[in-house]
């Protein structure tokens, strides 16, 4: 019974993964930039949805949309503000990544600062569950198992029907290439950033209402999110990261359940096997 | 995260509080208490409570409490006409944090008392206390902990005594599966035994889990209670949202099992508020207190904050009392407040009821109750 329980939260759990996985694997793959302040993307979102939600009243769909569109926002403007003048004066990858890794601190420690650290939870109700058995299925879970198949779908749409996803696949390929033949590699890196900022605060707005963020949420989340795009591979972006972290989620859930001192262990030691025999993931 | 965590610390920590001790001076009525009001050198008093972490939310919530007290003792005096200032520091509920605040406050500050909170913290300062010849006083719950310390004081209600009336409910119940949450911190090595003890009593089978402090998805430890069939489940910590948020989980999980605590923290509203319905029908031993005798605390309380104090805001508002009562007898230095709070007899709680020091821990009532409901919150007090 433990077990299939235990499967039950990790699905739920993989539902956050995928939605920022699958940003921070399109940054990746596209503008090979190892955008870290995703975290700080993530976590901004479900700040914004807890203090308008929770502090000033605002209805849910409201606080939700206005914390998507400023997560969206502020990736987008840590793009343009911070890694677009760093490559044009110059900057390498790595410089880009320190200042990355900046921005995410500082936002860390902006938000100590704001919430003392303490766990902001959007909601004061119960969940409603299912019982399936002996199983309780929570239907938020189970509203957000579809919620991410059908992102991922429109996602697929989006890549696989349109221009600007013809583009992005064009930058994944070959990023000098696709400029040379004149296509607007500045509106395609907005794009990106848009809707990968889009997706990180939309798990942020979830998660706020679930169990709650604190400023590390943020770090530890994207971390995860990390190893789920190594796993599946960047080549192979939405099966890839939607498979990398449904393993990722039941990994983590029956860690919790058997050795929950072991989480962090068994997923990074999980990463360096998998890195070991297969540098390029499961389907790279 | 030290670099972000000292930053944290250090730009929250110190709060001076003449400036509401002075509204609240003259909000209060005219005559009568600017002719008592205390005047001149202040007395320092050092507070080492969490502002910031796991616990910070609970810390946020009692500093109020202190702050009353000291206005209202102040109008009334103060210290042998003395005013008490108070000075605070931020420990982040770590002992680290507790170490290094309880020096600030000594050796910067120079109070010759300290009030603060939570076991781990305060094991870390028993050893600087009794170096510095400062007393702490605090509402730690850990049996023995402060007996024999010389410079450590403690008022609450231990679970030594609470558990055992919830035993009492178990044993009516005929409860024979008992599963226990407990966070990973040093308050665990005495509230197991405890529970344990109370287990093997009724010969029930007993397990429990430990979980980290500042989590918030505890699905995977619950599944295991879960797994274990328990006819009762028992919470306890350190009054953190955390335990709430487990209280909420329980219940997410399909599990109906009856919850238990050992101490009043439903009291609290950043542990109720994680709780939510799921702590309707919990039931605690704990801090018995009169709510008439409090009123003069919980109505300027009420006024200031919109909601009641917990039960730790009536223990932080005596022991300010104890702290000033000890150094009017007895003088302002460390060791004269100490020999004070040592020989503390008949002190008058806020809670209602007299109060002894023995062997540095005070003994105070205790009751058993029901949450009828979390949200108001509406509890009530029955027997076994």
């Amino acid at each position: 019974m433990g077990s299939i329980q235990t499967l039950a939260i990790g699905l739920g759990m993989a539902g956050y993964y995928a939605l920022v996985a699958v940003g921070f694997g399109l940054i990746f793959a596209t503008l090979r930039i190892f955008h870290v302040a995703h975290g700080t993307v993530f976590v901004t979102g479900g700040y914004v949805f807890f203090f308008l939600h929770r502090l000033y009243g605002f209805d849910l769909a409201t606080s939700a949309a206005i914390a998507v569109a400023c997560a969206a926002i502020l990736g987008v403007a840590i793009d343009r503000v911070i890694y677009i003048p760093i490559m044009r004066r110059g900057g390498g990858m790595f410089a880009v990544f320190i200042a990355s890794l900046g921005v995410a601190l500082i936002f860390d420690a902006l938000y100590l600062v704001l919430t003392k650290g303490v766990l902001a939870i959007a909601r004061t109700d119960s969940l409603q569950i299912w019982n399936v058995g002996a199983i309780a299925l929570r239907q938020y879970d189970m509203a957000m198992v579809v919620l991410v198949l059908v992102i991922f779908l429109l996602l697929y749409l989006w890549l696989h029907r349109t221009r600007t996803g013809l583009e992005i696949r064009a930058l994944t390929d070959n990023e000098m290439l696709a400029g040379t033949v004149g296509m607007n590699v500045d509106r395609t890196r907005n794009s990106i950033f848009l809707i990968a900022s889009a997706m990180a605060g939309l798990a942020g707005v979830l998660t706020a209402y679930d169990n709650g963020i604190n400023p590390d949420s943020g770090n530890r989340t994207l971390f995860i999110a990390v190893v789920a795009v190594i796993l599946g591979g960047v080549r192979n972006l939405l099966a890839g990261t939607l498979l990398g972290s449904v393993a990722l989620g039941i990994i983590t859930a029956f860690a919790m359940f058997l050795y929950p001192e072991w989480v962090t262990f068994c997923i990074f030691a999980m990463m360096i096997v998998l890195i070991l025999f297969r540098p390029k993931g499961l389907f790279g | 995260m030290s670099r972000l965590a000292g930053i944290r610390a250090h730009a929250s920590a110190r709060i001076s509080l003449f400036a509401s001790l002075a509204m609240l001076g003259l909000a209060a009525s005219a005559t009568t208490a600017l002719a008592q009001a205390a005047k001149g050198e202040p007395v320092k008093i050092g507070v080492t409570y969490p502002l910031s972490g796991p616990q910070g939310a609970w810390g946020q919530l009692l500093l109020p409490a202190i702050e009353i007290s000291v206005a209202q003792r102040n109008e009334a005096g103060g210290i042998n006409g003395r005013p008490i200032q108070i000075v605070v520091e931020d420990t982040k509920g770590t002992p680290d944090g507790g170490v290094s605040s309880m020096r600030k406050l000594v050796q910067v500050d120079g109070v010759p008392a300290i009030l603060t909170i939570f076991t781990n913290v305060v094991s870390a300062q028993i050893p600087l206390a009794r170096q510095f010849q400062v007393p702490i006083i605090s509402p730690v719950e850990a049996p023995g902990l402060v007996t024999n310390t010389q410079y450590a004081f403690a008022h609450s209600p231990l679970p030594s005594r609470t558990v055992p009336i919830v035993g009492e409910v178990w044993k009516k119940q005929n409860v024979k599966r008992i599963f226990a949450f407990y966070p990973n911190t040093p308050i665990v090595k005495f509230l197991s035994p405890i529970v344990k003890g109370e287990a093997e009593k009724l010969g029930a089978t007993y397990d429990e889990a430990l979980f980290k402090l500042g989590d918030s998805d505890f699905r995977g430890l619950i599944t295991r209670a879960k797994d274990f069939g328990p006819d009762a489940i028992f919470i306890m910590g350190h009054g953190t949202p955390d335990e709430g948020a487990i209280m909420k989980q329980i219940r997410e999980l399909g599990i109906q099992t009856p919850l238990y605590g050992g101490c009043a923290c439903i009291t609290v509203k950043s542990y109720r508020e994680a709780a939510g319905k799921a702590a309707d029908g919990l039931i605690y031993g704990g801090f018995k207190y009169d709510r008439a005798a409090a009123a003069k605390l919980i109505d300027a309380y009420r006024a200031r904050m919109g909601f009641d104090p917990d039960y730790a805001s009536l223990e932080a508002y005596d022991m300010i009392n104890m702290i000033a009562d000890s150094a009017a007898k007895n003088g302002v230095s460390g060791s004269a407040i100490r020999e004070g709070l040592a020989n503390l007899k008949g002190f008058k709680s806020i809670g209602g009821g007299l109060v002894d020091m023995n062997d540095n821990q005070t003994v105070i009532s205790v009751g058993l109750y029901k949450v009828i409901d979390a949200g108001k919150p509406e509890f009530q007090e029955i027997t076994p």
